[in-house]
């Protein structure tokens, strides 16, 4: 056993080539977390939904009740949800990199994704988790030279700490939807940290996926599927189940006469508990969606609080059985013990396994402490003076 | 009887732990190779740091793999710097869950209504508490967090506890140090000998041993008597081929049978034997489960002992040839009538004076006391006798009135209310106790039986004892007394009670033998049910305390702050014939098993 040493060490070379090239605004007190400043679930939830603002297509049969009861389903009788997945990210600015009239933040990013399998006793166990270290920078703003000269100070660091630099100028799924609403460009960053950790979430499901039989039990994504999932054909066996979702959908019910047409407040404050509604198509029917209310309304702060919203994938865009979304359902009613109340102001909406495994990532993260202690900018005034 | 397997790590000729030319590198070596043999054991968790928790010098938690369990008083080691491990006694085990409150289980478990089983199980994980007992390195830092721990073996124990520097001394001293006390259960199904240090028993570095606790029947004594007989055998043991300088045949044992006959069969073998797992626990400390050798026991004379010739005990009495009959006359009693007025409030000290001119008066032979022979003598026809019908004061000082309450209460004491120990004339063939200990000799066991007295002639007989054995050792100038005494009294709290005051006769010289024993060659084991009631002077010379099951708000006294909090809340669930051992070597207390005896037991 030895004393431990600085785990960022390394990273010197890194900082001192950014530190040359550009006037670097340090965070005052070194690395300080940045706290997440927007609901990423049913911001992503939203976007996802973007093209499906008016829902008209039932998605099961032979059911056509708009609640359907449910009764919990334990895993003593039919253990359903085997797999729990999740992804937690933990951002941390480390200053402002300015360049003439430019300058973008650069925020270093823990992020990490991690499956837990759940045995016959109910007991909990890590099945697989990957984490990676960020640097997040808005490419756009450096020289090429700058970025080649940061990109190889991190390629070369020696020690076990490997960091990738990401570029967020770059597009992905989300950040030039409209509905991501943020340009601010620190919550752009922490978005990208966002999308770097749904990328190594979907890296773990297709390994979970193509590595576990069909019958190996049902696999619970922490959020909504994205089009990767919508459109896969392999294994199935998993859903998405969304905490926060978009309040934007409406739902038209029925047809001639007795069509109604609900908005998502309405029609989720009147499902019991022990229910969930019928089930709707999304994305032109490569997914299935419905609310199911896990907890009695009356014991909770609002109307809409203790519903989550479960995605089933659906690659051929067929009708699904009524069957199945009910044992689905029931299972997850059943879910609703233990939970992580006092932990997470979510907890009316979480699901217990998944709470776990995002703690198993985070516990693999360098704590706020560790890193404002090990993460130092090279000594700015002798580069400025150099 | 027959032996089974001997501890192999002391008291066998052919096994010494390491050649008596051990040097420091060779010592070393041994610790290493501890070392080594600890982390071979099965990992049972990782010492565990939080912010809220820190790890010290002194403690260290760690948490458990799952199903693993431990107990408190289980020996841990731990991994630490530089290969060296750091022993520790486990003090208490916590299960702690990520539930920040037990409102938030409440609403888990659906409101409360839910009385199947969770879907999924809350994480939850048993943290144990460990008190630092010492770093094979000497290296006091904190047990860092993560480092492996295991349940220590045997040799780890020992290492952790002190007890290696013990057998260290024991070879390079080439005499008996290690006193096996009883059996450490480690938890994993293994035991370990605890051993007291000889020095810190018999003396010159300290002495004395307390027992104390409400543990169960005879448990205390029982104890005791393992322990005289542990201290006798080891003793006789040989070191690399050599006998110790002082053995057995140097040591004389006074035993006090305060309860029913528990003390007067010890020669006696038990009736079918021990049970095998008593006979185990005794062969595994290396020790031979057998009766006392040479006993003498010392009976009370009763009312018809005269014309019976019957001792005044419980029970069938020992053999005559074993025994002898003591009593107490005037003239034998004179110079301990203070004692037998222990308990006897005198604010003023008119008793005290009355007393003191008794004694005078019967040591300078005067002339108007010679015809004072008799207990009734003294009350009748005594010159003090002649003050209470004259109504003068006794050198002008004492009333006649004090002089009246002193016989009354002598009168009550040795006519009226007594159980036949005093006597007008000693019968021949009868002794004192006063000679029975002066005649004491090496390598016997006397046993004398107060069990059936008044409580003041059981305080008279305990201070004569006290009083004959000081005056032998610290004030004689007799030669041939044994080298070592050992006097066990159970019950010490009645003649050295930590309520009464300062001066007490008996009191006086229950200090003098506890303070001095050590350099004197006087060792006390003393017992009682609860330790707060004996003078703190006593118990604080007991450099080795025991004790069995406690009470909790006897637990609160002072005589326990020695004890942390957790060990405090294990004493008061502890089984009969659990102990916990305390010793100047041990950082810590341990909780140790010991075999039952292997005399015969009424009860």
């Amino acid at each position: 056993m030895r004393a431990p040493s600085n785990p960022f060490a390394s990273l010197e070379p890194a900082l001192r080539a950014l530190a040359e090239s550009m006037d670097v605004l340090p965070a005052t007190g070194q690395a300080q977390e940045y706290l997440q400043q927007f609901d990423t679930d049913e911001v992503y939830d939203r976007i996802r939904m973007a093209e499906d603002r008016l829902v008209t297509r039932i998605m099961e049969r032979p059911s056509s009740e708009l609640y359907v009861p449910l009764a919990p389903l334990p895993r003593a009788e039919d253990h359903v949800f085997r797999f729990f997945l999740d992804g937690a990210a933990r951002t941390f600015f480390l200053g402002t990199l300015v360049l003439r009239d430019n300058s973008t933040p650069l925020v270093l990013a823990q992020v990490g994704a991690a499956v837990v399998r759940r045995e016959d006793d109910g007991c909990i166990a890590k099945h697989a988790g990957q984490t990676q270290m960020l640097f997040l920078l808005d490419g756009s703003v450096l020289p090429q030279g700058v970025w080649d000269n940061l990109c190889s100070a991190l390629n070369d660091a020696p020690g076990p700490l490997h960091l990738r630099a990401v570029d967020t100028s770059k597009a992905d799924d989300y950040n030039n939807s409209p509905q991501l609403s943020t340009r601010e460009p620190r919550s752009k960053t922490r978005h990208r940290a966002n999308w770097e950790m749904r990328l190594l979430e979907i890296e773990l499901l297709r390994e979970l996926l193509t590595t576990t039989p069909e019958d190996a039990g049902y696999v619970v994504i922490d959020g909504g599927l994205g089009k990767e999932f919508r459109a896969w054909t392999g294994r199935t066996g998993f859903i998405g189940v969304v905490k926060n979702f978009s309040k934007d959908p409406v739902f038209e019910i029925g047809r001639g006469p007795r069509k109604a047409v609900l908005n998502i407040f309405q029609l989720i404050a009147q499902l019991p508990v022990n229910h969930r509604t019928l089930a709707f198509a999304a994305d032109g029917g490569r997914a299935v969606f419905w609310y199911v209310r896990i907890r009695e309304q009356g014991l909770l702060d609002y109307p809409l609080m203790g519903v989550v919203k479960v995605e089933l994938p659906n690659p051929h865009e067929e009708v699904q059985e009524s069957a199945l979304i009910d044992r689905l359902s029931a299972a997850l009613v059943a879910e609703r013990t233990v939970t992580p109340h006092g932990r997470d102001p979510r907890w009316h909406a979480h699901l217990y396994p998944i709470s776990v495994a995002e703690r198993v990532i985070r516990e693999g993260f360098f704590s706020e402490e560790v890193l404002r202690a090990g993460i130092k900018w090279p000594r700015l005034q002798e580069i400025a003076a150099q | 009887m027959a032996q089974k397997k001997r501890n192999p790590d002391v008291g066998t000729e052919a096994e010494p732990v390491v050649t008596a030319a051990a040097d420091e590198d060779a010592w070393a070596a041994e610790v290493r190779r501890i070392e080594g043999a600890e982390r071979e054991g099965g990992v049972i968790g990782r010492a565990s740091a939080t912010e809220r928790i820190p790890n010290s010098s002194e403690q260290f938690a760690f948490w458990l793999r799952p199903d693993q369990k431990v107990n408190p008083f289980n020996i841990v080691s731990a991994e630490h710097y530089d290969g060296s491990v750091t022993f520790g006694l486990v003090t208490n085990i916590k299960h702690s869950t990520d539930s920040p409150a037990h409102l938030s289980n409440f609403i888990a478990n659906d409101f409360g209504t839910l009385t199947d089983e969770p879907q999924t199980p809350r994480q939850g994980t048993n943290v144990a508490d460990v008190a630092v007992l010492s770093n094979t390195q000497d290296t006091y830092m904190p047990v860092q967090t993560e480092s492996l721990v295991r349940f220590a073996g045997e040799e780890g124990v020992h290492l952790g506890l002190g007890i290696h520097s013990m057998k260290r001394k024991e070879q390079e001293e080439r005499r008996p140090v290690c006193i096996p006390a009883g059996l450490i259960d480690l938890g994993n199904g293994e035991t370990a000998a605890a051993y007291l240090d000889a020095d810190y028993v018999l003396g010159p570095e300290s002495a004395h041993i307390n027992i104390s606790g409400i543990s169960g029947l005879a448990t205390k004594t029982s104890y005791a008597a393992f322990l005289i007989q542990s201290i006798l055998q080891t003793m006789d043991r040989k070191v690399d081929g050599r006998s110790s300088e002082v053995t057995s045949a140097d040591v004389a044992t006074i035993i006090i049978n305060v309860k029913h006959n528990d003390l007067l069969m010890i020669d006696q073998e038990r009736r079918g034997g021990l049970p095998p797992a008593d006979l185990d626990m005794w062969d595994r400390l290396g020790l031979t489960a057998q009766a006392f050798g040479d006993v003498q026991y010392i009976l009370p004379a009763g009312k018809d002992t005269e014309r019976t010739g019957q001792p005044n005990c419980f029970g069938e009495p020992p053999e005559l040839i074993r025994s002898s009959i003591y009593a107490y006359s005037f003239r034998d009693t004179f110079d301990r009538l203070d004692v037998l007025f222990t308990d006897i409030p005198d604010q003023w000290g008119t008793l005290d004076s009355i007393l003191g001119e008794i004694r005078q008066a019967i040591e300078n032979k005067a002339q108007d006391w010679q015809a004072v022979q008799t207990w009734h003598d003294l009350m009748e026809k005594s010159p003090l006798a002649e003050h209470l019908t004259s109504g003068k004061k006794l050198r002008g000082e004492i009333a006649p009135s004090s002089i009246g309450r002193f016989f009354r209460i002598l009168r009550r004491m040795v006519r009226n209310r007594q159980t036949g120990i005093f006597v007008s004339q000693l019968p021949k063939g009868w002794t004192t106790i006063r000679k029975a200990v002066a005649d004491i000799k090496g390598g016997k066991t006397y046993v004398v039986d107060i069990a059936r007295l008044n409580d003041n002639e059981k305080t008279l007989v305990f201070g004569d004892i006290v009083r004959t054995i000081y005056e032998l050792y610290a004030e004689s100038d007799v030669t041939e007394l044994p080298r070592k005494l050992i006097i066990f009294v159970d019950e010490l709290n009645k003649y050295a009670p930590a309520a009464r005051g300062e001066k007490s006769p008996i009191l006086d010289d229950i200090l003098e033998i506890s303070e001095r024993g050590r350099s004197l060659g006087v060792i006390l084991i003393a017992a009682e049910q609860f330790m707060s009631a004996v003078h703190p002077r006593v118990t604080g010379n007991c450099a080795t305390k025991v004790l069995g099951r406690t009470d909790s708000s006897e637990l609160n006294e002072a005589a326990y702050r020695f004890l942390n909090q957790d060990v405090k809340g294990h004493l008061t669930r502890l089984e009969k014939g659990e102990l916990l051992l305390t010793h100047p070597i041990y950082r810590q207390p341990v909780k140790i098993k010991f075999p039952r005896p292997a005399f015969l037991q009424s009860r």
